[in-house]
């Protein structure tokens, strides 16, 4: 039988966009690039994978005859993009040829047989939970900048770590995310209905997956969860998403929160500094951002030098207990740590120019940042 | 101006004396005269990055931990590096060196090589442009630098040392063989520790006794670099000075006596590759991030294995550590292996700014003791 069906612009586009970051894969099989698209009773189901992750999404159709095919997932997506509002007929030729008519275009598209597509995982109905977005939400969007990139030799840190710990009597939910030069922690309290939910000593999630959740997050309101050995799945009505886990040992992140020493507070204004930083790091070298602070009891002086531009600097007040002290920086690390922050004032625990700094702030519940300063 | 068919080059090398101190004792007149250290705390595990003239008369030297500093010189004044500051100096001193030349070569932030056989002031005597560009570097820096003035960069870099500090050294090309011959083999360039060792172990000990030498014999010995031993042992160095950037990488291969397959055999030569690189980041106060294994195998095709880290690679151990796991990534196609290689790449200075690396990266410290929380 050869596919032939009837689609709605817009749902094709918004399915073929969500599936664009999984099958761009560089240097992957040919197939991967491709989405494979087939009949359902219940409309027309899109499916792409780079192996570590699988999506699949469920759109309406109007099928005229039962069928699958892949075609290159990027081209079919630029297609549609550009095309009118006119609903879409795609119809499947000999040699998994494909054509393609909306409105007067019309196109001829390579595609490879259905049947070469890797099988989409199959899982259990029962484990399910239901859950709210945010919760993971933010759980993300607080640690996904910190995650190492692919490169990291310590291959633990290219993922996120996922735990449910006991916490003064109650149960916490964890990521965190670590690039050999910061760490970043986030909990929050774990909503009864994730009680099910047992995340091992190691779940870890690479990044790509965490960012894949964070989009499907982005576009449900609610899912459906299951947490298995060596996979998660999330789900709702229309889409299905398999994201790998990576085994492996990952740093004890509490022991070195444990080691700071946090006698030695700075309390300063989150979103002033944040504008100090962005100024001072127009002056920063570009490989390592590198700036210096100056702290004295009532203010801090920000400073940066660039060989071929100059220097910058920024005083700021602040309150401070400790002995007046000059410690380097990446400026970014900074950055990306306030811009996720929330509350007025956040308290910097630091202890000598080469000990690990310590972020958190009063209105900013769960979160910890650590970051290691430079050797000047 | 019609130039002779074979054109004796003229080539000077610059030397700054004791440029970071130098610098210190120039902006800071307090340190005038005083035994004066530049690097890490005596207390920190920090070595001398550069000292005054008036510390090296109780042994110090660059690269010494300054813990053992302070014991050969109690009342030295310990200051913290300011390569900005240095690197500013260094671009004057550099923007001179451009006015009479663009073949410039720096190697360091106080060091370089300039070819003046064509120049901006129309000079045939290197000597009298050498002696221009210390004057230069004086009035405009207030510091001192020495110069070696020969026709090619071995010649010229190891004359420099010969007057330090504040002096000019120069070797004519009809003397260049009779000064090779005299030099201790250590001063010889891509003579480290290591080579020296076998060198010596082969009786080797000045330039005249490695004047003995065949070709084939030191190509026997020394790999490629049996050549460059050969040629500088006759006083000849064809090496250009190459305009441009500092280094960026540093690095060993060796040719092997034969071809092996041997894995024993292929870990005892890496060993000591490692070692040989190891050495020369220690010398050249640098510190990589990228590991490169070469393979040249019997058939001539070559191929190439790199690590890129954001723990900095700084000794032989840290670089043998990392090399299995390049070893691992090479395929022999039951091919045996004629050629390897290893070296260092991202080169910064251990004096630079460098971002500090939570206590789990370090090696060994994948589990911070509960000793480490009382500090």
């Amino acid at each position: 039988m050869a596919l032939k069906c009837i689609i709605e612009r817009d749902h094709f586009y918004e399915g073929l966009n969500s599936l664009q970051n999984i099958t761009s894969k560089k240097g992957t099989l040919a197939i991967l690039l491709n989405v494979l698209i087939e009949t359902s009773n219940d409309g027309l189901v899109l499916t792409g994978t780079d192996m570590e992750i699988a999506l699949r999404i469920i759109i309406p159709a109007k099928i005229l005859e039962e069928g699958a095919i892949t075609i290159p997932a990027k081209k079919i997506f630029e297609i549609v993009r550009e095309s009118g509002p006119d609903s879409i007929t795609i119809e499947e030729k000999e040699n998994s040829w494909v054509h393609i008519l909306t409105g007067q275009s019309s196109y001829n598209l390579a595609g490879m047989p259905g049947s070469d597509f890797p099988q989409f995982p199959e899982y259990d109905e029962d484990n399910f939970i239901s859950i709210e977005s945010y919760i993971f939400q933010e759980l993300i969007e607080k640690t996904i900048y910190s995650i190492a990139g692919e490169q990291e030799s310590v291959y633990t840190l290219t993922s996120v770590l996922l735990r449910k710990e006991v916490v003064n009597d109650t149960t916490k939910l964890k990521m965190i995310s670590s690039d050999g030069h910061r760490l970043t922690v986030m909990e929050k309290d774990l909503p009864e209905t994730l009680e099910k939910l047992q995340p091992g000593e190691t779940t870890l999630i690479p990044k790509r997956g965490v960012q894949e959740w964070k989009k499907f997050c982005d576009d449900h309101d609610n899912f459906e969860i299951a947490l298995e050995d060596k996979r998660i799945i999330l789900k709702d009505d229309n889409a299905t998403m398999i994201i790998r886990l990576k085994d492996g040992e990952f740093p004890n992140y509490k022991a070195i929160i444990d080691a700071v020493n946090q006698t030695y507070c700075m309390k300063i204004r989150r979103q002033p500094f944040l504008e100090s930083l962005k100024r001072i790091n127009l002056f920063t070298e570009d490989l390592f951002h590198t700036i210096s602070f100056e702290l004295e009891s009532d203010h801090m002086v920000l400073s940066s030098q660039n060989v071929e531009l100059g220097n910058a600097r920024d005083e700021m007040s602040v309150e401070y207990n400790g002995q007046p002290l000059k410690l380097g920086f990446n400026c970014r690390y900074f950055i990306e740590t306030l811009q996720v922050m929330e509350g007025e004032t956040v308290n910097v625990y630091v202890n000598s120019d080469a000990s690990p700094c310590l972020l958190n702030s009063d209105e900013d519940q769960g979160f910890i940042s650590i970051i290691m300063p430079m050797h000047l | 101006m019609t130039k002779p068919a074979s054109r004796q080059r003229k080539i000077i090398h610059i030397d700054m004396d004791a440029f970071f101190a130098s610098v210190e004792q120039r902006d800071n007149p307090q340190y005038r005269g005083k035994p004066l250290i530049v690097g890490g705390s005596p207390r920190s595990r920090g070595v001398v990055a550069a000292c005054s003239y008036e510390a090296r008369v109780f042994g110090i030297h660059s690269a010494m931990p300054s813990a053992h500093a302070v014991r050969c010189c109690p009342q030295a004044l310990f200051v913290r590096p300011r390569i900005d500051r240095y690197r500013e100096v260094s671009q004057e001193i550099m923007g001179i060196f451009h006015n009479i030349t663009n073949l410039v070569e720096p190697l360091s932030l106080d060091e370089a090589f300039l070819d003046v056989t064509e120049n901006s002031w129309g000079e045939c005597s290197a000597t009298r442009l050498a002696e221009i560009i210390r004057k230069e570097i004086y009035t405009a820096t207030g510091l001192t630098a020495s110069a070696g003035v020969s026709c090619n960069k071995f010649i010229a870099k190891v004359a420099s040392d010969i007057n330090k500090p504040d002096g000019l050294t120069l070797i004519p090309p009809e003397q260049a063989e009779a000064f090779v011959a005299s030099l201790p083999i250590g001063k010889f360039y891509g003579v480290g520790k290591a080579t020296k060792k076998k060198m010596l172990a082969l009786g080797i000990k000045t330039g005249a006794s490695l004047r003995q030498w065949t070709l084939p014999d030191l190509t026997f010995h020394f790999g490629k670099s049996g050549q460059f031993f050969y040629n500088i042992s006759r006083g000849l160095d064809e090496r250009p000075v190459q305009p441009g950037q500092m280094r960026k990488s540093t690095g060993r291969e060796t040719t092997l006596s034969e071809d092996i397959d041997d894995i024993l055999e292929i870990q005892t030569i890496l060993k000591e590759l490692a070692r040989e690189v190891g050495e020369s980041l220690c010398t050249l106060h640098e510190r990589g991030f990228t590991l490169t294994l070469k393979v040249r195998f019997q058939d001539f095709t070559t191929i190439t294995r790199s690590h890129t880290s954001q723990i900095p690679i700084t000794s032989d151990f840290d670089i043998y550590t990392l090399l299995p796991n390049l070893l691992t990534q090479v395929e022999f196609y039951g091919k045996k292996i004629r050629l390897l290689g290893v070296s260092v790449g991202k080169l910064t200075r251990n004096d630079e700014p460098h971002q500090l690396l939570l206590p789990f990266m370090k090696k060994g410290y994948l589990e911070i003791t509960s000793s480490e929380k009382k500090i």
